[in-house]
């Protein structure tokens, strides 16, 4: 991997960052609808103020002059950015960088570990399912897959929460770790995050084991077809070998192409569940700031999600040569 | 002059057309266990919602005595917070949640399809533009993008909603279609209808397309899939207002709102919610798995 196309894959996600904000950007300032009118009618019923009045704090609260031209906010929205700067929450009172420097931390802890179990679990599954395809063993994994894929993450986050939590007592019904506990390096309290992160763990994972289990039965199903594998067969080779070193090794190609994806789907998915759990991570803090119609954090921490997705995609493009030879330069 | 000819054959033969639709189309759907069995499901969800609401009464007056009743005779899967009969509501229900599956589907396959051809079909630096635009649609995480747009409109109609889900539902689709397209143009029989100059929508539409057929129908499928799971999240934030009894909003109430799922006593509430919106999506699943297994029959563990 030479410098030089280090480069160039970087010059591609700056172009992509760039266009990907500026959809955004235009999407949200040229629809139709004003944010500030929906706000100043919340301000209103809240403060029991006058429309004007309200309308004036909206205004203020949103640094969204409808009488500047678009091309100057997004000019300035862009020059924000580059220093780094996300804007400030109306909620909070509180610059927006440091609410996501509180809660991405959350949101990576659990959204790695779920990701890592689902990517393991799912891929594991889903060869043995297409090795064994048709007999008994496929048909469970494959119904289990249906069903997983049928409860999206937040269906899933209630479910555990009222048989796990409520029911039998086994997980905490909230938070990040026990208020009791002093936050720092201790046992108690690494245990009580680690208990702490059960719930979310299992609900942001169950529908991507069911994506890789699915995916993975296709692609493995497709490469046992190969002629490749019908002359491993021939050569009397072992079951074993010939499913994990003929089959798995290519038919996991297509899947790593789809861990960015993944990463977008993980922050939807978090969005509710962790709503629904009270994990203070990035999606808990979106969900608030939706409810509260706080626009600044909400565009805030979209741009984070974007970046994200962004940065993850940079970073498999980069990786995925070393994996795949076919896709080496030459 | 040969178009015209070819026409007014087809015209002529539109019940053989109408069969071969249906050999190639809807037998193999109703042939396949899995796809069948996804169909009987939605159907069934078609008929409680089209029929549902004139058999069953919905009484929304809250009567607070009646609080959190478990399953009996009069009430099947027992009353909620305000003592409103859970079924009855669910079945009041299922109207909105088809239409917020299958409106935004057919908005976003439109888009797909349209945008797809023409950044697969055009050549040179237009045809990249427009792939570069499916590109950058598609690297936004969609569900926060929704979320995003139905906190900026609030109060919504149900068609407007419906749009505002497939901007960021079409991209994916508009991708492979793209992918279909550029193998597609480079066949043999296309480049024999461009050296008979025959006209380019004749090209698209006649030539090509039928040829996409299969892909455009599966990504239908998935795409109602992923809008059923979507707008229950929409809803379930409070994103949309438009019907209390859509599922998402009665989870969304007995969750957040009412708090019924710390109630040991209450469990039902939430639990029947969740069993209709998961028996939902399994139908969605199966229809889409076993349309995909159709179409490319590597799949299928059955010869």
């Amino acid at each position: 991997m030479s410098l030089k196309h280090v480069l160039k894959k970087f010059g591609i996600f700056i172009l992509f960052v760039w266009a990907a904000l500026s959809l955004t950007f235009i999407l949200v300032h040229l629809m139709p609808g004003d944010p500030a009118y929906v706000l100043a009618t919340m301000y209103m019923q809240q403060w029991n103020i006058k429309f004007e009045e309200a309308y004036k704090m909206a205004q203020e609260s949103l640094a969204w002059d409808p009488t500047k031209p678009i091309w100057i906010r997004y000019v300035e929205y862009f020059a924000n950015l580059l220093k780094g700067n996300l804007g400030e929450s109306i909620v909070y009172r509180e610059s927006i960088n440091k609410i996501v420097a509180k809660s991405i931390p959350w949101t990576i802890f659990i959204g790695s570990i779920s990701l890592f179990l689902a990517y393991m679990i799912g891929i594991y599954l889903g060869s043995h399912a297409a090795w064994k395809r048709g007999k008994a063993s496929d048909t469970s994994i494959f119904s289990l897959g249906i069903v997983l894929s049928s409860f999206p993450s937040f269906v899933m986050a209630v479910f555990i929460l009222i048989f796990l939590g409520v029911k039998f007592k086994l997980i905490p019904l909230g938070g990040a770790y026990s208020e009791w506990i002093d936050p720092g390096f201790t046992p108690e309290f690494i245990g009580s995050v680690l208990y702490h992160a059960i719930g979310p763990v299992i609900a942001l994972s169950a529908e991507n084991i069911a994506i890789y289990i699915l995916g993975m039965r296709n692609s493995a199903v497709s490469v046992i077809q190969e002629d490749f594998v019908n002359f491993a067969v021939m050569r009397g080779l072992k079951n074993k070998t010939i499913s994990r070193k003929y089959v798995r090794k290519p038919a996991i190609l297509p899947l790593i192409t789809n861990l960015a994806a993944s990463v977008g789907f993980l922050f939807g998915g978090a969005t509710l569940a962790e709503t629904i759990f009270r994990y203070p991570g990035i999606g808990y803090q979106f969900g608030t700031a939706l409810g509260m119609r706080d626009y600044p954090l909400i565009v805030g921490l979209f741009t984070v999600q974007i970046l994200a997705v962004l940065i993850a995609m940079f970073f498999i493009e980069l990786i995925y040569p070393l994996v795949d030879p076919r896709a080496r330069e030459r | 002059m040969e178009v015209s000819m070819e026409k007014g054959r087809n015209k002529g033969d539109g019940r053989k057309k109408l069969k071969k639709v249906y050999t190639t189309y809807v037998r193999p759907v109703l042939m396949n266990r899995k796809s069948l069995l996804g169909l009987i499901i939605l159907t069934g969800f078609f008929i409680m919602g089209i029929f549902g609401p004139l058999i069953v009464p919905l009484n929304m007056e809250s009567d607070i005595s009646k609080r959190f009743l478990p399953p009996s005779k009069e009430h099947i899967l027992g009353t909620d917070y305000f003592g409103i009969d859970i079924f009855a509501q669910i079945v009041h229900g299922t109207w909105s949640v088809l239409v917020l599956a299958f409106l935004p589907s057919i908005f976003a396959i439109l888009m797909a399809v349209s945008i797809g051809i023409t950044a697969g079909y055009l050549k040179g630096i237009f045809g990249r533009v427009v792939n570069g635009i499916i590109d950058v649609f598609m690297t936004v995480p969609s569900f926060p993008a929704m979320l995003l747009m139905a906190a900026i409109f609030k109060n919504v109609s149900i068609v407007f909603a419906a749009f505002l889900m497939s901007i960021w539902m079409w991209a994916g689709p508009a991708k492979m279609i793209r992918a279909r397209v550029y193998s597609i143009r480079s066949m043999e029989f296309v480049e024999a209808a461009e050296l008979l100059e025959m006209p380019k929508p004749h090209i698209i539409f006649k030539e090509i397309t039928p040829h996409l057929m299969p892909y455009i129908f599966m990504q239908f499928v998935n795409m109602i899939k992923y809008s059923v799971g979507a707008s229950q999240g929409l809803m379930f934030l409070g994103l949309l207002k438009f019907n209390p009894c859509h599922w998402g909003a009665m989870l969304n109430i007995a969750v957040t709102q009412t708090g019924s799922i710390y109630l040991p006593f209450a469990i039902h509430y939430p639990l029947s919610i969740i069993f209709f919106i998961v028996l939902m999506l399994i139908g969605c699943t199966l229809l889409s798995y076993g349309v995909e297994e159709i179409f490319n029959p590597k799949l299928r563990t059955y010869e």
